[in-house]
């Protein structure tokens, strides 16, 4: 349809946009987020208070033409704008017979990001500035490092997040090669609050831990992480010998590809080094 | 003055109540003006206040098992000021009831009372009456003038909107981004929807959508002879109007009962004047352009 499709630097075209739209909803936490493209896909990057990075990896298997001309393409968009414009025909994944269909593309540095949605014979056209790019944190999070590790079935990670108490400012998380092999727990004024999962439990899937560790973290950068629970189907979770945290879930927006959200989360350094 | 109305069953009812509430969502004092065939909410908002303006007129015989009417002057008519929250929330708890009467009183000060009567609970216990009193201010017959119906101004475009439900979504999301809306049409039935904020310039285009034909339309409006549209002009041009966004969004959100469809003309650079079509009533809303310093 589009002639001009080798003219553009970073060209997408994907049939349902509520796909990207249930991935970018799990990091929907900040104004604004940075765009990576390379040859494995799309990545969305949103940071908080330099100790939280959220991740968003939408593989190019997930879009009927990707077409990148660069090695790597990097820039900032604000998320909130982004965000209304992909879901201009509404959000919900459910229900309707129609889909939007999306087209994107970008041209380089300074030019804005362009979106055309389809729905119906509606066509919306929106272009959004972008800015420079910043540079991601790096958590220097690698698998080698990592010392627990623990793939359950997400719903269960989502029955802890509801049993705990989320007036706590802290969330202390223990893995553990012996009994309770994984355990959260919150501390207020109202008493503390232990949720625990055992090793026989159906949600766990696959089990490693080396060693029993207990690391805190501040609450409001966890709770971002419960708006991917819903939508997840699995979710690995790692910390490595320093304490950072790392949240894979996995999600099959589109039933056949799944794709990935990651958080990274530093610990909560403060309180760790007093217990 | 006298005036009761009777509604007893429980269509009319919920009718009359989406009505009240849909106006009470637009602002929540509303002028109500009575006369012997017809019940009118208005609104006329200065134009420091938006300039925007309603006129919903309800045939009574459309809705009223009973209804009476008489005013004091020789236009039989009257006008009064009320709290929409007020009456919309004593025609919630009207929502199961056998029978609502509203009535004129004079309490404490002018009041419009609803009875409502509760249908029984059981076959031996009689059945329950419940009255709401809403204070109004009667309007004198002076400032009766204030409240004429808007005229329907030339306009270069009138078109049907798309379905409602799509319109809500595209106007909340963009409202989101920017408040300035720009409705932009043509006389093919090409409609397009602008906003421009500093971070992102987005346009939802719309096409093929009907072409209101006054002549058809122009019996169910109270004005008999209508305004055609400025024929012999070149039907692809486009005309544009930017108004307020948060004020059409407000108005597509008030709209409770079913509106199979809403006219919209275009007066360019100057105003949107909405008509919606609906069997028991009309109603038509109209939003200024806002000026853009």
């Amino acid at each position: 349809m589009d002639v001009n499709t080798d003219r553009h630097l970073l060209n997408v075209k994907l049939d349902d946009v509520r796909v990207i739209l249930t991935m970018l909803k799990t990091i929907h936490f900040r104004e604004s987020a940075m765009v990576y493209a390379t040859d494995f896909g799309l990545k969305f990057t949103v940071e908080n208070h330099q100790c939280l990075q959220a991740n968003v990896f939408l593989q190019k298997e997930l879009f009927y033409c990707y077409v990148l001309k660069e090695e790597q393409v990097s820039f900032k968009i604000n998320l909130n704008v982004f965000m209304e414009c992909l879901g201009i025909f509404g959000s919900t994944l459910t229900g309707q017979s129609k889909t939007p269909s999306l087209m994107m593309y970008y041209d380089g540095y300074g030019e804005p990001l362009v979106l055309t949605i389809e729905e119906g014979g509606i066509v919306t056209n929106c272009s959004i500035k972008t800015m420079d790019a910043e540079m991601a944190l790096n958590f220097e999070f690698t698998s080698l490092n990592v010392e627990n590790k623990i793939i359950m079935k997400a719903e269960g990670l989502k029955e802890c997040f509801n049993e705990i108490d989320g007036r706590s400012e802290i969330i202390e998380i223990l893995m553990s090669p012996d009994e309770p092999l994984f355990r959260m727990t919150t501390y207020t004024e109202s008493g503390d609050n232990h949720t625990q999962i055992s090793q026989d439990s159906n949600y766990i899937d696959s089990f490693n831990c080396a060693r029993t560790r207990s690391y805190r973290y501040k609450t409001a950068l966890l709770k971002p992480s419960t708006r991917v629970l819903p939508a997840a189907d699995k979710v690995s979770i790692r910390t490595d010998e320093r304490g950072f945290l790392s949240l894979q879930f996995m999600i099959n927006a589109d039933n056949i590809h799944p794709s990935f959200v990651e958080y990274l989360c530093a610990p909560d350094e403060d309180l760790s080094t007093e217990t | 003055m006298r005036f009761k109305a009777t509604l007893v069953d429980i269509n009319s009812i919920s009718f009359l109540s989406k009505v009240v509430l849909g106006v009470a969502k637009l602002s929540k004092s509303c002028v109500i003006r009575l006369t012997a065939t017809k019940i009118y909410f208005i609104l006329t908002q200065n134009q420091l206040h938006g300039g925007t303006n309603l006129w919903c007129e309800l045939p009574q015989i459309n809705f009223c098992s009973g209804y009476e009417f008489s005013g004091h002057t020789d236009r039989n008519e009257t006008y009064m000021e009320v709290a929409m929250d007020l009456f919309g929330h004593a025609l919630k708890s009207a929502h199961q009831a056998q029978t609502l009467r509203i009535k004129l009183t004079q309490k404490a000060t002018a009041c419009l009372t609803l009875e409502v009567v509760q249908p029984t609970l059981s076959i031996n216990s009689s059945s329950r009456t419940v009255i709401h009193d809403i204070p109004i201010k009667i309007i004198p017959s002076r400032l009766w003038d204030e409240y004429k119906e808007p005229d329907i101004p030339e306009f270069e475009v009138s078109l049907y909107l798309p379905p409602l439900k799509i319109m809500k979504t595209v106007i909340e999301r963009l409202k989101n981004i920017s408040n300035a809306l720009c409705l932009s049409a043509n006389q093919k039935g090409d409609l397009v929807l602008k906003i421009k904020s500093e971070m992102a310039a987005v346009s939802v285009s719309f096409k093929d959508l009907m072409q209101a034909n006054w002549k058809e339309t122009g019996s169910s409006q109270s004005q008999g002879s209508m305004i055609q549209p400025s024929s012999n002009r070149n039907a692809s041009k486009f005309f544009e109007v930017t108004i307020d966004n948060k004020r059409l969004h407000a108005f597509l959100s008030s709209i409770q009962i079913p509106a199979d469809k809403i006219v919209c003309n275009i007066i360019a650079n100057e105003a949107i004047q909405m008509f919606v079509i609906n069997d028991q009533l009309s109603l038509q809303y109209t939003i200024p352009a806002q000026n853009i310093i």
